[in-house]
């Protein structure tokens, strides 16, 4: 699986609350084939019972629900949200909103392991929050993981 | 020292955990500690003996008082001076 191509960038611009946002990376993981729709609600409903645990560094939130039949395919896109979005977290407000999907409990452990150490760059995190197309923000990601 | 029983917890033990889990392995090694990281989600995380769990601040709240080994909270999950530090002092605590 290659690590965040084109098609698994957005951008929104409009300003969004936690339930919202959750919806738009919840839609676009079922847009792109890799959940069904009951994945999203899974995912909302986790931040409705543990809270906004998954919001794991300044400004990064990575939503994600447990390995369910919701899942298609092992899955990660990535909103920049241009309105960041308070989830209630001391890491709010969060502009790099990753959306995780996975069949299996370690299906996507190369993925996340080079998602968490391109996130290790605080430089890099804030180059991405101020990206203005889906290209630049796919050459921000990828001059540093290839 | 014997090998360490780490848990790294999130909600479901598959997303956010497994990213600390990495981390926290590597900062283990750095300090030459054996240690055998392993992910739990919030439900059994408790019920699983451990000698601590590492967690974001949320999920520690709900964990503190059920808890039999400390929980650490990490509030980056990215940030590797963080979460060096922490594994460094709770391996100190150890020692006393």
């Amino acid at each position: 699986m290659e690590l965040l191509e084109k098609s698994k960038l957005r951008i929104v611009e409009k300003s969004m609350t936690p339930v919202e946002a959750l919806h738009e990376v919840g839609n676009f993981l079922h847009e792109v084939g890799s959940t069904y729709k009951s994945y999203t609600e899974e995912m909302i409903d986790s931040f409705y019972t543990l809270g906004p645990y998954f919001v794991i560094a300044p400004s990064i939130a990575l939503a994600h629900s447990k390995p369910s039949s919701s899942v298609i395919q092992n899955d990660l896109v990535l909103v920049l949200c241009k309105q960041p979005v308070i989830f209630g977290s001391k890491n709010d407000p969060v502009s790099l909103l990753f959306g995780l999907c996975a069949k299996e409990a370690h299906g996507h452990m190369d993925v996340l392991m080079k998602v968490g150490e391109m996130l290790e760059d605080q430089d890099l995190v804030s180059e991405l929050s101020e990206c203005e197309t889906i290209e630049q923000l796919y050459n921000c990601i990828h001059q540093k993981t290839t | 020292m014997r090998e360490l029983q780490i848990q790294a917890v999130c909600g479901f033990g598959v997303g956010s955990s497994m990213l600390l889990k990495m981390k926290l392995s590597s900062a283990f090694k750095k300090i030459n500690v054996e240690a055998n990281v392993f992910t739990s989600d919030v439900a059994s995380a408790t019920s699983t003996k451990s000698d601590a769990i590492f967690t974001s601040s949320e999920l520690a709240e709900t964990m503190q008082a059920r808890a039999k080994c400390p929980v650490i909270v990490i509030n980056s999950f990215v940030n590797v001076a963080e979460i060096d530090e922490k594994v460094k002092s709770f391996v100190e605590s150890l020692e006393k």
